[in-house]
Parts: C-alpha cells; structure tokens; sequence
C-alpha cells in the first residue's frame, strides 16, 4: 500500500522482497542449511564427531546419523529402529527412503550372511552407454 | 536426450506460461514451489534500502525421465542467482561440510558386524529451511 501523498506517477516502485530463508541459488544456502540441521541434531541429543563433522553420534541410544546436505543415513539396532523416526521427532518435513539401496550412486546390497556390499554397477552402465561401449 | 530436453523444458517464466507443450503442467509445478515458499516463510514484502545490492532471481526447469524416458515428474525451483551477490555484503562463509566416504565404509561395515539397519531419510525443500543472517533483497517480479 503506497501512503497517501507519496503517490509519484511516471516512477513505479515495485516493493521488494526481503529474503528471511535460504533460497537454492545463494552463496549460503549450502553453509545455513548445514548449520540448520547441526543445531537440530545437538538439542535432540547428538554429538558431532571429531572425526567427521557430518557424523552424529547419539552414544546412548546408539545411532549413526551422517549428513550429505539432505541426505541423511541413519543406523542403527533394528529393534530400536521404530522407536527412533519417532524419538528424534524431526522438525523437518522428511522423506523416508527405507533400508538403503542408492545412495550418492552407489549401490548398496545386504548379503544373506548379512554383509553389506557397495558398487557402482550404474555408473559404470552410465559412462558405457555415453562410450557407446554398452555391447 | 537433450535436445528433447529443451524442447520440453522452458529457460524462463515467459516462455513457460506461453508454451502450448505441458504449459498446464508446468504452472501447476510452478503454484506448488510458490505454496511451499510461502509454507516457510521465504520473504516478505519491503522497499530497497539505500545501498543495499538487488539480487536476481529466475525459474528453473526439469522434467524428470524414467528408465524408457517417459516423463514422470515436472520440478520447478526459484533460484536466486548467486552471481549478483557480492562478497562481505549478500555472503560472507559459504563453506559447508559434507560426510567423509571413509565415515560410510566404516558405517557400513559397523552396521555389517553388528547387524544394524541402515536407513535413508531425504529432507524436503531442506535449503529453505535455513535462516539467513544476511540482509538479501530479490526481485518481485509479476511472476513472483
């Protein structure tokens, strides 16, 4: 709303808009997301290894969470599994991928004598196909 | 591939809303990343102070293909264009850490000997849930 009086013709001011969120595209939004996420994970009772800022480590409860912008991987216990999703009670709108099979095209495989496999089976098909090395 | 590609996805706001191929589709993409910018509170309405920088702002397009290049998803995402941000003014860090490889290995083969699940969660529209402590000010633009 232009107040009474100030009304110029001939110049248009359009009101701007003040950005208050991180938008996809600015030099931050990366680094204000992370902290966002960082803040979450210490109040809800995680702590940052030393070794890796991107692993959180709820030693009580024994969960792994590790941070790839956001994509997060949790492990943990199955029996405790359930409770956990509730028990970290995310502020966050989530995406539930359950039991992991990709993850930053890697391909991830439970054997039956439960070891768990990593290849890029796919990428290696994807560079073939751009070779035309598929035959 | 890509040059269908750009046939289906339009470079601007313009040539979407004019566009006769997917035009509804890619409004209505267009209404649900605006309902989810205003869900967070993106920004509000304010005049340019003096000596502040103007940051631009466009649309981005991306029609997500399956494996037999059907396509099974419309996105649309305003972005700000970091470019026309200025260093010590709009950013100062930009640095952001992400997991090791070796953090993974090793959780994997935690997860392997303790027979632990490992689970993924994905975080929805997550780069508009930081808070900026910058003063940024974007075009309002019809479109907007």
């Amino acid at each position: 709303m232009q107040p009474e009086g100030v009304v110029r013709t001939g110049l248009k001011r359009n009101p701007l808009c003040r950005v208050l969120r991180s938008l996809y595209g600015l030099k931050q939004a990366a680094r204000v997301w992370n902290q966002k996420i960082h803040g979450f994970l210490i109040k809800v009772g995680f702590v940052r290894s030393d070794v890796d800022p991107c692993l959180y480590i709820d030693t009580k409860r024994n969960i792994y969470i590790t941070i790839w912008v956001d994509d997060l991987l949790i492990a943990q216990e199955p029996t405790r599994y359930c409770g956990c999703k509730g028990a970290i009670g995310w502020e966050f709108e989530m995406k539930n991928l359950g039991e992991l099979k990709h993850f930053l095209g890697m391909r991830i495989t439970r054997n039956p004598d439960g070891g768990i496999s990593i290849d890029q089976s796919g990428y290696i098909r994807q560079v073939l196909e751009r070779y035309g090395m598929s035959n | 591939m890509w040059s269908e590609s750009a046939q289906i996805e339009p470079q601007s706001y313009e040539e979407d809303v004019n566009r006769p191929v997917y035009a509804k589709e890619w409004i209505m993409v267009i209404q649900e990343e605006y309902e989810s910018l205003m869900k967070n509170g993106a920004w509000e309405l304010v005049e340019l102070p003096p000596g502040k920088n103007l940051i631009t702002c466009k649309w981005v397009f991306k029609a997500k293909h399956d494996a037999n290049g059907n396509i099974v998803r419309f996105k649309a995402r305003l972005v700000a264009r970091g470019f026309s941000q200025a260093y010590g003014i709009d950013y100062f860090e930009t640095y952001a850490p992400v997991a090791k490889l070796t953090t993974y290995c090793v959780i994997f083969v935690l997860a392997a000997l303790e027979q632990w699940e490992v689970h993924g969660m994905d975080v929805i529209t997550a780069y508009l849930l930081g808070i900026l402590d910058e003063e940024i000010y974007i075009c309002s633009r019809k479109e907007l």
